[in-house]
């Protein structure tokens, strides 16, 4: 019984030593952007930590009912968007339907394009 | 008569706001040490300039050289038809200051800018129309090409961004740091080849290199004049008060300058 509980707790300290030591070694060169927010969380109310053209910055969302092109199927796209005018492209999931799975549309969800389950309309 | 007293009027004001002599005289409190960071006095850089988007945001900071031109990071990304120049700003959250808003015809990048190894980290930004040069408004002089920089010279870096590593707070007012520059051997210990001959390092042990917004003012003092000799561009992405803080060179980047505001 003590030799197991020794064991788990070697276990655990192992378990420890490698969460701690993720980090890689070395450091970034980072330039000295303006700098608000990491995420989403370290703004206050609704606010969203938001890209800018150098560094993050919390700001109040955008909600953009609709898609940005004319497609029926999508269903609405109620999540919350940093800058609609100003997406990129790199984050989006997919480029076209045939990106996605059957039964599924590339729609926009907040800024990005993401396969959401078609919406049928009769 | 005439001709001699208009002569006589623009030298006045040539040596009213002349470059790198502000009307308003600067203090910094702790010149001979390291401090982290204080309020800066009203209008004492008026050089410093706020390069912000259209929902108003300060992204970088940037300096002054003539009516008609800014100097900053080439990491601003600045797109003349999307950002502007604010000049004459001191507290951002105050809606009554005397500031003049420009925005931009042209944003040249140096052209061997290159942003893996954030080399020749500048940019120059021709406002639409020229400014109107005041007591809180007017032009750094910028390094000579020949200029050397003793060691040991304490210099003064600007702007709003945060005090600190630990702390996404940014100020309202603008501050300023003082701070050593490092040779360049002892900038190397810590970077390695990262430093190039076209940077140049400031701060060192137990000195926050984290003030200043990119694109911001690095300024030394030579006699009564403030001349500019960094740029702020990169450093370690949490602040680290052991890591020097390194800044585009204007020395090395003077020619550039001088060229491409004579030929724009």
């Amino acid at each position: 019984m003590k030799a197991s509980g020794g064991i788990f707790l070697f276990v655990v300290f192992l378990t420890l030593q490698r969460a701690e030591s993720f980090e890689k070694p070395g450091m970034c060169l980072d330039p000295r952007c303006n700098l608000n927010c990491n995420d989403d969380k370290d703004c206050s109310g609704n606010n969203k930590c938001c890209k800018s053209p150098c560094g993050r910055t919390c700001r109040p969302p955008v909600f953009y009912s609709r898609p940005l092109w004319n497609d029926r199927d999508c269903p609405d796209n109620l999540e919350p968007c940093c800058d609609p005018n100003n997406r990129n492209d790199d984050d989006d999931g997919c480029r076209g339907d045939r990106d996605c799975d059957r039964n599924y549309k590339c729609c926009l969800k907040g800024c990005r394009r993401e396969c959401v389950k078609v919406r049928w309309h009769h | 008569m005439t001709c001699l007293w208009t002569l006589l009027c623009l030298a006045f004001i040539g040596s009213t706001y002349g470059c790198g002599t502000p009307a308003i005289k600067p203090t910094i409190s702790n010149y001979n040490r390291i401090v982290n960071g204080e309020s800066a006095v009203p209008g004492s850089w008026p050089w410093q300039v706020s390069l912000q988007d259209g929902n108003n945001f300060h992204f970088c900071g940037g300096s002054l050289i003539n009516q008609n031109w800014v100097v900053t990071a080439a990491h601003c990304s600045v797109s003349p038809s999307r950002h502007r120049v604010v000049l004459g700003e001191y507290d951002r959250s105050s809606s009554s200051e005397q500031v003049q808003v420009k925005t931009i015809s042209r944003a040249i990048t140096h052209p061997y800018w290159n942003a893996n190894i954030i080399n020749y980290d500048i940019t120059l930004l021709k406002l639409s129309s020229p400014v109107q040069l005041n007591s809180r408004i007017s032009p750094v002089c910028l390094a000579a090409t020949s200029d050397v920089l003793p060691l040991g010279i304490t210099c003064v870096t600007t702007g709003w961004g945060r005090l600190s590593g630990s702390s996404n707070a940014t100020p309202a007012k603008l501050q300023q740091v003082a701070l050593p520059l490092v040779t360049v051997d002892d900038c190397k210990k810590y970077w390695g080849s990262r430093i190039t001959d076209v940077m140049i390092c400031g701060g060192s042990a137990g000195a926050s290199s984290c003030q200043g917004d990119s694109g911001g003012p690095l300024v030394c003092q030579k006699g009564n004049t403030w001349t500019l000799i960094g740029i702020v561009s990169w450093g370690t992405s949490n602040c680290n008060v052991r890591a020097p803080g390194v800044y585009a060179r204007v020395t090395k980047l003077r020619s550039w300058i001088d060229q491409t505001v004579a030929t724009n």
